[in-house]
């Protein structure tokens, strides 16, 4: 051992728990004391879907007929049980974390009749979040109230400082829209410098999110001593971030230069570079110490993307509007991500985009059918449409069950300490644009998936009906309130009650 | 934006159909109105207001070719472009985290593949003394060619202090690609001029007009031939650029290399225009489909320098014996295993309106569109707009859910359910505009492949008849064969300006607003004046006036 670290793990445990209120070394740096304290965290799911199949008598998907506890697993909910399920294509899986995830249901955006009524083209949501034209506009409304800075954006901004990503990690599995439709993958916003909304990219690659994630990424020993291997590393590792570092250092000086003999309607379109690039140095500069518990590790490269095949044939050997990129195998990697960097505390809030609004993804992986997800969700078959909603919840189950069973930095659970939200993209009722009853292209009868948050004041593991009086803005109003951010989305202030 | 809906072209009991522009705003006494070359009649230049556009990934993955040797392919789709239908829309552009962490990954990505590629090493750093004086060559060389403009002595120096922080030459030559390659003046076509007259009017210096001029022909930067007459002021008058652009597109400045980008270039902005770059093609058949198109455009506008209507006119293409056979209407197979030119023969095809790239476009999920095939014509072809559905729409008491298109029952023809739904006496009248255009193209299906009943119903026979409605009433016609005709006799002058307005849109990066319409005027009258020849078009928008400068946003 050529160097001794004292880490702050080592010396709160050598406090025996009694780290508050003793003086604590200068060298162990400014946060030392808080590293016992679990952080919070909170991540919103995304899935472009609604909730029934057109036509039919009610809410097909995700919608229990009993309330409170041990609820009954409704269609596309059997990855929160505890049995596997085969269904006829593959099987899904079951993570049995039914106990830690509450379904809210009922859950109602309001219209104006006058102004959705047959406008499909209409440029602005409601107030309410209400997206016009259902498909044609940025998804963000749900996720934001309308017009603000979406929920992760406003909960990294609270909670995320001092992390590698203060701004969080946003992620995508549908890769790409395969309609050209980029708007309808858009969830994630934030508030620029310049006083205006700003959309945030998603990372649609494995391969750049791991990348992101893990260069110069040292996790943490189980002793807190570095050997001498970790240390050379960790020296070399330095030398190429100093490079970066420089490298950015002289982007930016440049960059500057050039601001000032641009006309200000560019000197505003390049401030959200300026600031990404400054964002990008800062992030590779400070590399905060990887706080994880004993599960951080750093994962194994997932290696190239796999392909992104925009076109495929449909069904009856028609060319169709479909697409297939593996997505099965994108989100492994994406929620391994994810996952870890919560667990090494990299990030405190995320977003991952499952599927698109209206998505052209091919299900035929998830159900047999090849189709574009969109077509399956309007007009195929509600017990081969439920392999689709189950996939979907399959990613949020996963995550769920691995958090559980993770302890945290100050011994309990990492569910406990973690908000786990999944929306999607419309309910099933009355559709104000068709003028039609019993639709898809509607935004009655909503459902969120909540899970974790038993340490933060929520109650999981029950099914909670609303019957339309509540906006789906309020689930996550109230999750955002258990991570320590009282604030409304937009003009949604109230939150579920029943959740806490 | 150009999206004023005030001239009603046809008669209908429902008011449907507009221009996207507006004639009498064009022509109310506005004295830059008319006049060749980008001027109007009283001689007055007519200036585009212009901002910073990034390049796309298709811009991108060509400069970096041409500038270092390396394809960045792995890392390119990391930069996402929006289509509109255009991918170069800067209005639509934002930066994000994404992009400036793809910038960084793909930099370091190219300087790596470079200095661990000996040859392509060589072929950057020519000198190989390794020094400070051969850094500094380097620096100087590569610097001009990546942000397309000299480096100040400053930059150099800035640049050449980072690199000789660096262990080693080769260390420090990837540095300064890394460096260069996430550049704001790489990353962005920064335009600045100096002033020439009123506050927000600038003139472009030489570089900045190459770079307009090469990213126009060619999506890619100026290469050296293009720098050096920037570097002589060769490109300081109108008749400069256009005797620049001339020789571009003759392979004489630059040569044939550049010229055959410069047509894959035309090609691209025809495939983005009318859609079937991102159209779902049969993948056994697609790259023989676009082969079919771009051949068509290349021969029409190069080769033959015909009227750009010869598009619509054409008897035949450009084929193999697998395209024709997928085809299946009796066109004359070449018998050739690679693309030739063969003669339409018993076919009823003609022109680009039967290639199934443009059939491909404007369908529904599983089947074609008569509905959309229609607005596709009126929306792309025309530039004119088809007025939104009205609101609470009703069939037989019963609401109408426009945003699909009805489905026959198991007994039904399509054209019965088409009769009884969208052509209905309460749907027909803004239907007929789009709807009648879309029965005419019926024995296609969304492949392109030919038809004459409906899919699994052999008794339900496909007329084929389509119907265009104009101001003088019906016309009648059959296939893509009898559409083109039609189009080509009647509508000729409102394709020429659809294309003008278009390729204005392509030049400049977004959509034409209202008060450049007289721009589009007047360099719709030069190219229907020359006889609708393309390069006419393109030869007189960049030797405008305005072409050289750019008033600021």
């Amino acid at each position: 051992m050529a160097r001794i670290t004292l880490s702050r793990r080592t010396f709160l445990r050598g406090a025996s728990g009694a780290a508050v209120g003793l003086p604590f070394l200068e060298i162990m740096g400014e946060g030392t004391a808080r590293a016992a304290v679990a952080p919070r965290r909170y991540l919103v799911c995304y899935a472009g879907t609604s909730l029934g199949r057109d036509g039919s008598t009610g809410p097909q998907f995700w919608t229990p007929k009993n309330a409170g506890p041990n609820y009954d697993l409704a269609r596309g909910l059997s990855p929160l049980g505890k049995a596997d399920v085969f269904n006829g294509t593959r099987t899904i899986k079951a993570y049995d974390v039914q106990d830690e995830v509450s379904v809210v249901s009922g859950l109602k955006i309001p219209y104006p009749m006058t102004q959705l009524s047959g406008n499909r083209n209409t440029p602005s949501p409601t107030p309410e979040g209400r997206v016009s034209g259902f498909h044609g506009n940025t998804m963000a409304p749900l996720l934001s109230g309308n017009g603000n800075a979406t929920s992760d954006q406003i909960v990294s901004d609270a909670i995320g400082k001092g992390t590698r990503f203060e701004k969080g990690l946003q992620y995508q599995i549908q890769p790409t829209s395969y309609n050209s439709a980029n708007q309808r993958g858009e969830i994630c916003w934030r508030s620029s410098s310049t006083g205006t909304r700003a959309r945030v990219s998603l990372t649609a690659s494995p391969q750049a999110a791991f990348k992101s994630l893990f260069t110069n990424f040292t996790a943490p020993t189980p002793s807190g001593v570095q050997d001498q291997a970790s240390i050379a590393r960790k020296q070399a590792e330095q030398v190429l971030v100093d490079r970066d570092k420089s490298v950015l250092d002289l982007v930016l000086r440049r960059a500057d230069r050039l601001k000032t003999s641009l006309g200000n309607r560019d000197r505003v379109r390049l401030e959200q570079h300026f600031d990404e690039i400054r964002d990008l140095e800062k992030r590779i500069a400070t590399i905060p110490e990887v706080r994880g518990g004993a599960s951080c590790k750093m994962l194994a490269d997932p290696g190239a993307d796999p392909s992104s095949v925009q076109l495929g044939v449909a069904g009856d050997g028609k060319v169709g509007i479909l697409g297939w990129s593996d997505e099965d195998k994108r989100a492994e990697v994406m929620r391994d991500l994810l996952y870890m960097a919560f667990t090494c505390d990299l990030a405190r809030a995320a977003v991952l985009l499952i599927t698109y609004g209206q998505s052209y993804m091919n299900v035929e992986r998830l159900n047999g059918l090849r189709m574009a997800l969109h077509n399956s969700n309007h007009a195929g078959a509600t017990d081969k449409h439920e392999g689709v909603m189950s996939w979907h919840v399959e990613q949020f189950a996963w995550l769920t069950r691995k958090l559980k069973d993770t302890t945290d930095i100050d011994g309990s659970r990492m569910i406990d300490n973690t908000v786990m939200l999944m929306v999607t993209e419309g309910g099933f009722g009355y559709d104000p644009e068709g003028g039609i009853n019993r639709a898809n292209h509607s935004t009655d009868n909503m459902a969120v998936l909540v899970a974790g948050g038993r340490a933060l004041g929520l109650r999981p593991g029950r099914h909670i009906p609303k019957d339309n009086a509540a906006n789906p803005a309020s689930v996550l109003v109230s999750a955002m309130k258990a991570v320590g951010v009282n604030q409304p989305l937009g003009v949604v202030s109230a939150g579920i009650p029943e959740l806490l | 934006m150009l999206r004023t809906l005030l001239a009603m072209l046809v008669v209908s009991a429902v008011a449907c159909v507009g221009v996207i522009e507006d004639p009498a705003e064009i022509a109310a006494g506005d004295p830059m109105a008319k006049g060749p070359g980008g001027t109007a009649t009283d001689g007055a230049p007519i200036y585009q207001r212009s901002g910073l556009r990034r390049l796309t990934q298709n811009e991108l993955r060509s400069t970096i070719k041409d500038l270092t040797g390396v394809d960045p392919i792995a890392n390119i789709g990391l930069l996402p472009d929006d289509s509109t239908p255009f991918d170069n829309d800067y209005t639509d552009q934002y930066p994000s985290g994404r992009l400036v962490a793809a910038a960084k990954t793909m930099a370091e990505s190219v300087a790596a593949k470079v200095v661990d590629d000996a040859a392509l090493f060589a072929r950057l750093v020519v000198c190989t003394t390794a020094d400070s004086a051969c850094m500094t060559q380097f620096i100087t060389t590569f610097g001009r060619r990546a942000v397309r403009h000299p480096l100040g002595q400053q930059e150099v120096a800035e640049l050449a202090a980072l690199a000789g922080q660096q262990p080693d030459f080769k260390t420090g030559v990837a540095v300064v690609i890394r460096t260069l390659l996430q550049d704001l003046e790489f990353l962005y076509l920064v335009e600045r001029g100096s002033p020439a007259g009123p506050a927000d009017l600038f003139r472009l210096n030489g570089w900045e007009v190459a770079s307009r001029l090469s990213y126009l022909l060619w999506g890619s930067m100026p290469n050296d031939q293009l720098l050096d007459l920037a570097a002589r002021d060769g490109l300081r008058s109108p008749a400069d650029v256009r005797q620049a652009a001339s020789r571009i597109l003759a392979g004489t400045l630059g040569g044939m290399t550049v010229a055959k980008r410069a047509r894959e270039r035309v090609s691209r902005f025809h495939a983005m225009w009318l859609g079937y770059e991102q159209a779902p093609l049969p993948p056994a058949v697609a790259s023989r489909m676009r082969a079919e198109t771009n051949a068509l455009v290349e021969r029409v506008i190069f080769d033959k320098r015909t009227s750009w209507l010869d598009l619509f006119r054409s008897k035949e293409s450009f084929v193999d014996d697998t395209l024709a056979t997928f085809y299946g209407d009796g066109m004359t197979r070449p018998g050739s295993a690679t693309p030739t030119w063969a003669p339409y023969g018993a076919s009823k095809r003609q022109g680009i309106l039967s290639h199934g790239t443009f059939l491909s476009v404007a369908n529904g999920p599983a089947e074609t569109s008569v509905t959309l095939r229609g607005k596709n014509v009126r929306n792309t072809l025309l530039c004119q707009e088809i007025a939104a559905p009205p609101p609470n729409l009703t069939l037989g008491g019963q609401p109408v859910d426009t945003t699909r298109s009805p489905e026959p029952g198991p007994n039904e023809c399509r054209i019965d359910v088409i009769k009884r739904t969208t052509l209905s006496p309460g749907c027909a009248g803004c239907h007929n505009q789009m709807d009648l255009i879309g029965l005419g193209l019926e024995r296609y299906d969304m492949t392109g492949k030919y038809r004459t009943t409906d899919d699994k119903k052999p008794t339900c026979r496909i007329a084929g008849e389509g119907q265009l409605q104009m101001e003088e009433g019906l016309k009648t016609f059959q296939g893509p064969a009898g559409l083109s005709e039609l189009l080509v006799a009647t509508q000729a002058k409102t394709l020429g300006r659809c294309l003008t307005s278009q390729f204005l849109r392509f030049a400049t990066g977004r959509e034409i607003r209202d008060d450049e319409s007289r721009l589009v005027d007047t360099m719709d009258k030069t190219f229907q004046d020359g006889g609708l020849l393309f390069d006419d078009l393109l030869l007189a928008y960049v030797s405008s006036a305005g072409f050289g400068h750019r008033l600021v946003e």
